[in-house]
């Protein structure tokens, strides 16, 4: 049996269509795996930078800092174009203003904004009751 | 010291040297920082600007964007605030503290960046502050660095100069931009990949989380509450750490636009602009690095005379203090759990009492 | 008993070397071991043991040449021991009816070579890399349980390989995938072309002996395979080379002086190389990204840290200088790859100085072990 929260994980990445209507990204095959994963809404993301030092707490325990987060802010501060990157296994996850993308590593993102050494860090772990979830003050970070 | 990183950069200008001294258990117990903590340094180095961070600064403690800056102006002790990153940034840039000495000779900037304080000579007066900002992101190559810039209206001691953070105005409320400009310190760049212990996260985080759910109940809107600005916002935008996004980004061309600060575009409003044109001003005001409050000409405003000091307000002492945003003060933070969070943090035994006493002396 | 002269080990970082080596040394730095020396040619090996870690074969071969090949036999042949890593491993194993003129000293084939090699799912820049008339291909990243003298461990492969039968005594094979072994072509593909086969080996050569390692043993995160491969270094014969410290011995002001500015240039280097946007650059066979250079530029500055801290340290004077020239060209640094090459060169040149500035401030290397 799939379970609807898999299903949850996988359409919040395939849901939001490009310009011409196109998905950005496809899936290929579903996993049947129940497992929390983090999903994020960029629409409603404000660029408050919480999550990296929550994500960062979650790995160091005792510190503040913003360099051990698996979730890092992406911001061109000029025009005002930001969104949050998740690092995974093998892969980012683009929550930018046009939508969701996943970048695979090695890839790069066609608009920009994939840049900066993410993959350094440790992939996010989807944890439960995630300190980036709890601490993400609008909501747009959320646990499926 | 648990909640802040461990210097103090003391630069002396006059001779182009820093001394990095070490924060004391003791000063912050007695100070526990921000205003008072800047208070204090500047009673030990008089006539200096002092930036300084506040204990929750930086932190996973609701709205702890804050920073302060702190100098004498016609006498009088005066304290602006700056938000956005620059305050956190400033603190894991290794320096919770920065106490500028004397005057440089000849312009500089400041450049923090894990633990060390580089003074560099520059030949960016007269760049307005967004050339400034662009300018130094790309020499040090990191677009995180944060910069706290001074742009024509610092430069030329306006009594109406304001600070910018990047792009963006700060509440300089009392024109200590001039103060730098006075200096010769064009800019101060942070680059924050330090980090700040905790005596007792468990305790912090549960204290933290319950102020963040207690604004969250209360907080039902975004944007600064200005008539008309929300029709012709791109997005809304909030400081490090801040449930309440309450910065508009608007558009004024291709590609760029302006961060909105709500009481500067209410007192270009109040000059008789509509919220577009105020907005769009409000940008050269930024880029010139001067405050509305005085005018609505921004090129005007770079020449003004001396204004008098605008003393801090209600509660914002506590504020300043602590390193939160006192726009948040509207929703009502529970102060218990912000001293619970403080002694949690630095693992110093500070009550309420002790706090109000301490910040009662500003 | 008498004093014995510690495990001389003799680290290749030159030309076609990575960043994994950063992970061996770091593993037998925890472990206590600290008497390594860096080379980046391979003309003089005064050690026990000479470690090729991970790379790229080709870049590696075209650096040492032919004469630095002749020396790594005759380094073996005369009782030192190799140890391949990956790209050390492809440099030393020969396979395929016309392998290229590598080191070849241990006779088999790879279960990873095809003419057509299933196809890619995921990072296909880390998928194939040409060899004579068909492909090597990487069909798993990340852990595989592996088994080693009759038990299970974990430990990751970043493209080593399986290798079938082969004129060398097995020493462990892989046995299973793991939840976080990444899959770069189909599960049952990646199943036939690894699983069983052997992920370790050893052979005699003279009086010599190479270990040639599939999956990374040294990498920091998995302790089951650091404790075997320290177990396994401790069973080579020391052979009496002395390490001689490097840099000189300084102290108060010269030495804050030195430091910060060292400091200062690897900090500005650090934030820049975090700064960099998404370029990628194809050196030799390998494409690199702005990761590596951050990598190194991080274990630099963790390393000016420790120095930082010491009263007393040892120091080469121009290493500030070069720190900045190397800050100064991650600044400038665009697309192009010749630039990022004399950059990475650059960088883990600084970066194996500082580690041997700190082995040799840690404990001064020329003391005999007390047993
Ligand atoms: S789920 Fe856990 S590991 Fe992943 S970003 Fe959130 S806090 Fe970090
Ligand atoms: S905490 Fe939430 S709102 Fe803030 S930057 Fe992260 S994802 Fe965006
Ligand atoms: S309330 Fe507004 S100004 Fe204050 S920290 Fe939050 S977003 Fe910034």
């Amino acid at each position: 049996m799939v379970d609807s929260r898999s299903f949850l994980t996988l359409s919040a990445i395939t849901t939001y269509p490009k310009e011409d209507g196109k998905p950005l990204y496809y899936v290929i095959g579903l996993s049947c795996q129940v497992i929390t994963m983090i999903e994020i809404d960029p629409q409603i993301c404000t660029a408050c930078g919480a999550c990296e030092v929550a994500c960062s707490l979650y790995r160091e325990e005792e510190v503040f800092t913003t360099m051990r987060s698996s979730i890092i802010l992406h911001r061109e501060e000029r025009k005002n174009y930001y969104g949050v990157m998740l690092k995974r296994e093998g892969e980012v996850l683009l929550g930018r203003p046009e939508g969701v993308e996943v970048m695979k590593e090695g890839e790069s993102s066609d608009t920009g904004g994939g840049g900066k050494p993410i993959l350094l860090r440790e992939p996010c772990d989807n944890c439960t009751d995630a300190m980036c979830v709890r601490f993400c003050p609008t909501g747009c970070l959320k646990e499926v | 010291m648990e909640l802040y990183t461990d210097l103090i950069a003391v630069v002396d200008l006059d001779a182009g040297e820093v001394e990095e001294v070490d924060i004391e258990e003791d000063f912050i117990e007695k100070n526990i920082g921000g205003a008072c903590a800047n208070n204090a340094l500047l009673s030990q180095y008089p006539d200096s600007v002092i930036l300084g961070t506040g204990v929750l600064t930086g932190t996973l403690f609701p709205g702890s964007a804050l920073g302060v800056v702190t100098a004498k102006k016609n006498g009088t002790v005066c304290h602006s605030a700056f938000n956005w990153f620059s305050g956190p940034e400033l603190k894991l840039s290794g320096f919770s503290f920065v106490v500028l000495k004397g005057k440089a000779e000849n312009p500089v900037y400041l450049w923090l960046h894990d633990e060390i304080a580089d003074i560099e000579s520059t030949d960016l007066w007269g760049k307005n502050t967004w050339e400034t900002t662009a300018y130094l992101r790309e020499e040090l190559g990191e677009n995180r660095i944060q910069t706290l810039v001074i742009g024509e209206g610092g430069e030329k001691k306006s009594g109406a100069a304001l600070l910018v953070n990047n792009y963006w105005g700060t509440d300089d409320r009392n024109g200590l931009a001039a103060v730098l400009g006075e200096k010769n310190v064009k800019a101060v760049a942070m680059r924050g990949m330090g980090e700040v212990e905790i005596s007792e996260p468990e305790e912090f985080i549960s204290a933290a989380e319950e102020v963040l759910t207690g604004l969250k109940s209360k907080i039902q809107k975004k944007g600064a509450p200005v008539e008309g600005l929300e029709a012709i916002t791109q997005r809304f935008d909030a400081c490090f750490n801040c449930p309440y996004a309450c910065r508009n980004f608007v558009e004024t061309g291709e590609n760029e636009g302006v961060v909105i600060f709500e009481r500067h575009l209410k007192d270009l409003m109040a000059h008789g602009l509509d919220v577009k044109k105020a907005a769009e001003t409000l940008q050269t005001c930024y880029q010139l690095g001067v405050n509305p409050k005085y005018g609505k000409d921004p090129n005007a405003l770079t020449t003004m005379g001396s204004q008098p000091a605008q003393p801090l307000e209600d509660k914002e002492g506590w504020y300043y203090t602590l390193g939160v945003c006192p726009i948040l003060d509207q929703f009502g933070i529970d102060e218990e759990a912000a001293v619970r969070a403080i002694t949690a943090g630095t693992g110093l035994e500070i009550s309420a009492d002790t706090l109000d006493d301490i910040v009662s002396r500003l | 008993m008498t004093a014995e002269l510690p495990l001389k080990i003799a680290l290749y970082t030159g030309k076609g070397a990575s960043h994994s080596w950063i992970w061996f040394v770091d593993t037998l730095s925890s472990h206590g071991i600290n008497t390594i020396e860096f080379i980046t040619d391979t003309g003089d090996i005064a050690a026990d043991v000479l470690v090729v870690s991970g790379g790229d074969p080709f870049a590696l071969f075209s650096h040492i040449g032919k004469h630095g090949v002749s020396r790594i036999r005759s380094f073996i042949e005369k009782g030192g021991t190799y140890i391949g890593i990956c790209a050390g491993t492809y440099f030393a194993l020969r396979f395929h009816e016309n392998p290229y003129p590598w080191l070849n000293l241990v006779d088999g084939e790879i279960s990873n070579f095809a003419i057509e090699p299933p196809p890619n799912i995921r990072m296909p820049h880390k998928y194939l890399v040409k060899y004579r008339d068909g492909f090597v291909f990487h069909p798993v990243r990340e852990a595989v349980t592996l088994e080693y003298n009759g038990y299970t461990i974990q430990a990751p492969l970043y493209g080593g390989p399986g290798i079938l039968s082969a004129n060398a005594e097995p020493l462990a094979s892989y046995s299973q995938f793991t939840p976080k072994t990444m899959f770069l072509c189909g599960k049952e593909e990646a199943r036939q072309a690894l699983l069983g086969k052997r992920a370790l080996i050893t052979k005699k050569v003279s009086r010599g002996c190479l270990y040639l390692f599939g999956p990374h043993f040294e990498h920091p995160h998995f302790p089951d395979a650091n404790r075997e491969l320290i177990a396994l270094l401790s069973k080579i014969p020391h052979r009496g080379y002395h390490v001689e410290p490097t840099g000189s011995q300084i102290k108060g002001n010269e030495k804050r002086t030195w430091i910060k500015e060292v400091k200062r240039w690897v900090s500005n280097g650090r934030l820049a190389a975090f700064g960099l946007q998404n370029y990628q650059w194809k050196i030799g066979e390998k494409m690199y990204d702005p990761e590596r250079l951050a990598y190194f530029f991080q274990a630099c500055f963790k390393l000016v840290s420790f120095l930082e801290l010491q009263q007393s340290i040892r120091a080469i004077p121009d290493i500030p200088e070069r720190a900045r020239t190397l800050t100064l060209q991650v600044r400038n640094l665009g697309p192009d790859a010749a630039q990022a090459e004399i950059l990475l060169e650059g960088i883990k040149t600084l970066t194996s100085d500082l580690y041997s500035l700190y082995f040799s401030t840690l404990q001064p290397p020329q003391l005999p072990r007390t047993p």
